[in-house]
C-alpha cells in the first residue's frame, strides 16, 4: 500500500529526515512514534503530497506521489495535528466542498455525511459556521471530511488529541474498518498505550531515521512499548 | 514598561506584518522597515499632491492658510479609513488575544499595547500627509519659526482623533458580527455603507471648505462646525495660537483617554462578549454535486464574501466604476462640459474613458492576498486531488468574475452616451478585461513569492501584506505610468495607440500566465 524508499528531507541546512525506508502493507494499522521534531509530521506531509522532498521515492498503491500526485491523493486522506478548517464555511458546506472535489454522488454523500455526523455527534452543528466550532468539533469535521471518500490510505497526525472518549472509540473503529477493507492507516501519536493497543505494527523514528519497525505483538512480547521507546531514546542513532 | 514596550513592538509588527513566512529573521526585520517606508511614501504622495495643488489655488485667492484646514481634515479621515479595519483586526478579533491574556499580564497592558500600535500607524500616516503642507505653504508665504515645533505637537494630537473613531467603529462592527447571526453579505453591506458615509463626509467637508474660500459670506454651516479642530490647526501653525492648541489637546486627548480607560477596564468582558454562540439551525442535507473546479470557485466566493476586510478592500474599484457609470447616465448634463474640456485638451473621449476604467480597476486585486488568506488551512487544498493550476485558476477567476460585470455595465453606458469610434467601442470592453487579467496575474505571482501564512488576522494580510502592496499599489502606479507613456506615444502614432495598448496587455497577459503555469505552480508546491 505504502512504500517509502530512501526518503530524505532538508529544511535549509537542517536534515529533517534521512533516507527513511518504510513499508505499510494493505490491511495494516501502523503507529508512527517519535520525539517532537523526530520527523513524523514531515514524513506524513510528504506522503500526503503536501510537502516536497529532496530524495527518495514515495509510492502509494504502486503510484509515485511525485509522478502522479492527483491519482495518489484521490485514494489518500490526511489530517494534520491541528486541523484548521475554512471558518467562513458551515460544516455542511465544508463537507460539500470535499465531496465535490472527490466527485461523490448525491446519494452517497448524503448517506455518508449523515452516518459519520451522527457517529461523531455533530449533525446538529452542520449548519453552523466552522468559526463557532470548538477544537474537538473541528477535529471531528476534519475526520468526516477525510473519511467521506473512503480512502485506501489514511494518514493522521496525532488524531486522538482533542477528541472525546466516544469519538476516539468511533475513530478507532473506522480506522480498523479501513484496514479490514484492504486499506491501510499510518498515524503518529505520543500516546503509547493507544499505539500498543490498536496498532498492528509500530514504526519508531529518531532524529530523522527509522530505528524500529515491526509487528506490535512481537515487539512488545518482553517489554512494553513505553520501555522500548525510552530505551531507544537513550541510545545513539547510528 | 519593558513588557509594554515589547508588546507594543510585537503589535506594531503584526499590524505592519507582510513578510514571507519563509523569510529569514533579517529579511523580516528589513520588511517591517520597508512597510513603514511604503506607508510614509503613500502619505507623502497623497499629501504632496493635495498640498501643493491647493496651495497654488488658495494663494491666488488670497486664502493660503486654508491648506492647513483641509489637509488636517483629509489626513485624519484618510488615516481613519486606513486604520479602521486594522483596529478591528488587531484589537477585537486578533488571534493572539487569548494567548496574551493567558500570560501573567494585566488585560489593560495588552489593550494598551494594541491601542498604541494602532495610534502609531495613524501617527505615521498623519505625519507624512501633513508635512508637505508646511512646504507648500512656505513656497508662497513664510511661516513663523514657532510653526515647526507646534507642528510636532499637532501631529501627535491629530492621530488621536482618527484612533478614537477607528476604535468606536471597530468595536461596533465586531460587536454586531459576534452578537448576531448576520450573514457576511449584510455585514459587508454595513461596512460599505459606513465607508460611503465617511467618504461622503470627506467630499462634503472639502467642498464646503472650498466654497467658504470662494464665498466667505456663506459661513457657517453645520459641517464646518465638525471641522472646527482643523481650523484650530490653522490657528496653531499660522498664528501660533496656544489657546487653539489647548482646545485641540482637549478634543484629542480626553476622548482617547476616556475610550482607552473604558476599553482597558472592560477588555476581558469585551473579548469574552465577542464569542457568544447562537442556537444552531437544522441541517437540511448536502447540496447537489458540482465539478471540482466549480467547488473550488465556490469556496473562493464564500471566502471573499465571508471575509469583510477582503471584500471591502477589493470591491471599491468595481463599485466606483459601476456607480459612476450609472450616475453619468442620470446626470447627462455633465457630459457636454466634460466633452468640451476634452476637446480643448485634444484627447478623444474614448481614450480617456478607457484609461479611466483601467485606472479605477487597477487597485482592485483579489489575487494578491488570496494564497496568504489560506493561512494554516492551506493543507486542505494541498491534500486534495486537484491540480495546483486548478487552485490558481479559481483564484484568478474570482477576480475576473467580480470585475467583469462592472466593465460590461460601464462599457454599455459609455457606448450609449458617447460618440465613439468602432475600435473604441470594442476596446472599452477588451482592454479593461485584459488589464484586469494582467493585474490578477501580477497579484498572484506577488503572493506566491510573498506568502504570509501566519498573519495575526485576515486584516493584516489584506491591508498590509507585501503582495497586496505590489498587487494593488504597485499595479496602480505601473498603470498610471503606462498611461502617461501611451499619452506621450500618441503624439507620434495618433489613435493607433489603442492597438499598441492591446498588444502590450495581451503580451503581458500571455507571458505572466505562462510564468504562473510553470514557475508559479512550482512555487506553490514549496509553500508550507
Amino acid at each position: 500500500m505504502l512504500k517509502i524508499e530512501n526518503y530524505t528531507k532538508h529544511y535549509g541546512d537542517f536534515l529533517a529526515v534521512d533516507k527513511l525506508n518504510l513499508h505499510v502493507k494493505p490491511g495494516t494499522l501502523v503507529g508512527f512514534i517519535g520525539h517532537n521534531g523526530a520527523g513524523k509530521t514531515t514524513t506524513l506531509r510528504s506522503i500526503a503530497g503536501i510537502l516536497d522532498f529532496d530524495g527518495g521515492t514515495i509510492e502509494i498503491n504502486g503510484t509515485d506521489i511525485e509522478k502522479d500526485p492527483i491519482r495518489v491523493k484521490s485514494v489518500t486522506a490526511f489530517i494534520p495535528d491541528n486541523p484548521e478548517l475554512y471558518e467562513f464555511l458551515t460544516g455542511a458546506e465544508y463537507l460539500d466542498f470535499i465531496s465535490d472535489v472527490y466527485q461523490l454522488d448525491d446519494a452517497v454523500r448524503q448517506e455518508r455525511i449523515h452516518r459519520y455526523a451522527r457517529t461523531f455527534e455533530i449533525e446538529s452543528n452542520l449548519s453552523d459556521r466552522v468559526s463557532s466550532y470548538s477544537h474537538g468539533m473541528k477535529q471531528k469535521l476534519a475526520l468526516i471530511g477525510a473519511l467521506i471518500h473512503e480512502p485506501k490510505l489514511m494518514l493522521l497526525d496525532e488524531p486522538f488529541v482533542g477528541l472525546d472518549p466516544i469519538a476516539a472509540r468511533s475513530l478507532r473503529g473506522y480506522l480498523r474498518d479501513i484496514c479490514d477493507n484492504g486499506g491501510a492507516v499510518l498515524f503518529s501519536t505520543h500516546v503509547l498505550e493507544v499505539a500498543q493497543k490498536i496498532c498492528d505494527e509500530i514504526a519508531i523514528i529518531k532524529k530523522g531515521k527509522l530505528v524500529v519497525q515491526g509487528v506490535t505483538e512481537e515487539l512488545t512480547q518482553k517489554e512494553s512499548l513505553e520501555d522500548i521507546f525510552v530505551e531507544l531514546s537513550q541510545s545513539e542513532v547510528v | 514598561m519593558k513588557v509594554m514596550r515589547k508588546l507594543f513592538i510585537i503589535q506594531l509588527k503584526q499590524l505592519l506584518s507582510f513578510t514571507s513566512n519563509v523569510g529569514r529573521k533579517k529579511r523580516q526585520s528589513r520588511s517591517i522597515w520597508l512597510m513603514l517606508l511604503l506607508l510614509a511614501g503613500l502619505g507623502l504622495y497623497i499629501g504632496g499632491i493635495y498640498s501643493f495643488s491647493m496651495a497654488q489655488a488658495f494663494h491666488m485667492l488670497g486664502t493660503l492658510d486654508r491648506v492647513f484646514v483641509i489637509m488636517s481634515g483629509i489626513a485624519v479621515l484618510l488615516s481613519l479609513l486606513m486604520i479602521v479595519m486594522g483596529a478591528n483586526g488587531i484589537i477585537f478579533q486578533a488571534k493572539d488575544t487569548i494567548f496574551l491574556l493567558s500570560l501573567p499580564l494585566q488585560p489593560q497592558t495588552v489593550m494598551a499595547a494594541k491601542l498604541v500600535a494602532v495610534y502609531g500607524e495613524a501617527l505615521i500616516i498623519n505625519f507624512f500627509m501633513m508635512a508637505p503642507s508646511l512646504f507648500a505653504y512656505s513656497r508662497y508665504q513664510a511661516l513663523p519659526w514657532t510653526a515647526y515645533p507646534l507642528f510636532l505637537a499637532v501631529i501627535l494630537l491629530l492621530p488621536m482623533i482618527s484612533t478614537v473613531l477607528a476604535l468606536i467603529l471597530g468595536y461596533l462592527f465586531s460587536r454586531i458580527q459576534s452578537r448576531t447571526k448576520m450573514s457576511p453579505m449584510v455585514m459587508n453591506g454595513l461596512l460599505l455603507g459606513a465607508m460611503g458615509v465617511l467618504l461622503f463626509f470627506v467630499f462634503q467637508m472639502q467642498s464646503v471648505m472650498m466654497g467658504e474660500t470662494l464665498a466667505p459670506t456663506s459661513l457657517p454651516s453645520r459641517l464646518l462646525f465638525l471641522a472646527t479642530p482643523f481650523y484650530w490647526v490653522r490657528d496653531i501653525l499660522v498664528d501660533a495660537d496656544l489657546l487653539s492648541l489647548l482646545y485641540l489637546t482637549v478634543v484629542s486627548l480626553i476622548p482617547l483617554g476616556l475610550i482607552s480607560w473604558l476599553l482597558s477596564t472592560r477588555f476581558l468582558d469585551i473579548i469574552s462578549g465577542m464569542s457568544i454562540r447562537t442556537k444552531s439551525e437544522e441541517y437540511r442535507g448536502p447540496s447537489k454535486r458540482k465539478t471540482p473546479m466549480k467547488a473550488l470557485l465556490r469556496k473562493e466566493f464564500k471566502q471573499y464574501f465571508g471575509t469583510p476586510t477582503y471584500f471591502i478592500n477589493t470591491i471599491i474599484g468595481p463599485l466606483i466604476l459601476m456607480g459612476g457609470a450609472i450616475f453619468l447616465l442620470f446626470q447627462q448634463s455633465m457630459l457636454a462640459e466634460f466633452e468640451y474640456t476634452l476637446q480643448i485638451v485634444g484627447i478623444p473621449v474614448g481614450l480617456i474613458i478607457i484609461a479611466a476604467i483601467i485606472s479605477v480597476l487597477s487597485v482592485n486585486n483579489t489575487t494578491a492576498p488570496s494564497i496568504s488568506l489560506e493561512g494554516s488551512r492551506l493543507w486542505i487544498l494541498k491534500s486534495l486531488p486537484v491540480t495546483t493550476l486548478s487552485i490558481l485558476h479559481a483564484k484568478i477567476l474570482l477576480n475576473l468574475i467580480i470585475v467583469t460585470p462592472a466593465v460590461i455595465v460601464a462599457g454599455i453606458i459609455a457606448n450609449y452616451l458617447f460618440d465613439l469610434s468602432m475600435i473604441e467601442r470594442v476596446m472599452i470592453f477588451v482592454l479593461p478585461i485584459l488589464a484586469t487579467c494582467v493585474s490578477a496575474f501580477i497579484g498572484l505571482i506577488a503572493n506566491l513569492f510573498y506568502t504570509k501564512l501566519d498573519a495575526p488576522s485576515d486584516t493584516a494580510v489584506v491591508k498590509n501584506s507585501a503582495s497586496v502592496i505590489i498587487g494593488s499599489l504597485g499595479v496602480m502606479m505601473a498603470t498610471i505610468l503606462l498611461l502617461f507613456v501611451l499619452y506621450w506615444l500618441r503624439k507620434y502614432i495618433g489613435d493607433n495607440i489603442l492597438y499598441i495598448a492591446f498588444g502590450f496587455y495581451l503580451i503581458m497577459a500571455i507571458v505572466l500566465y505562462q510564468y504562473i503555469r510553470t514557475k508559479g505552480v512550482a512555487k506553490f508546491k514549496q509553500i508550507i
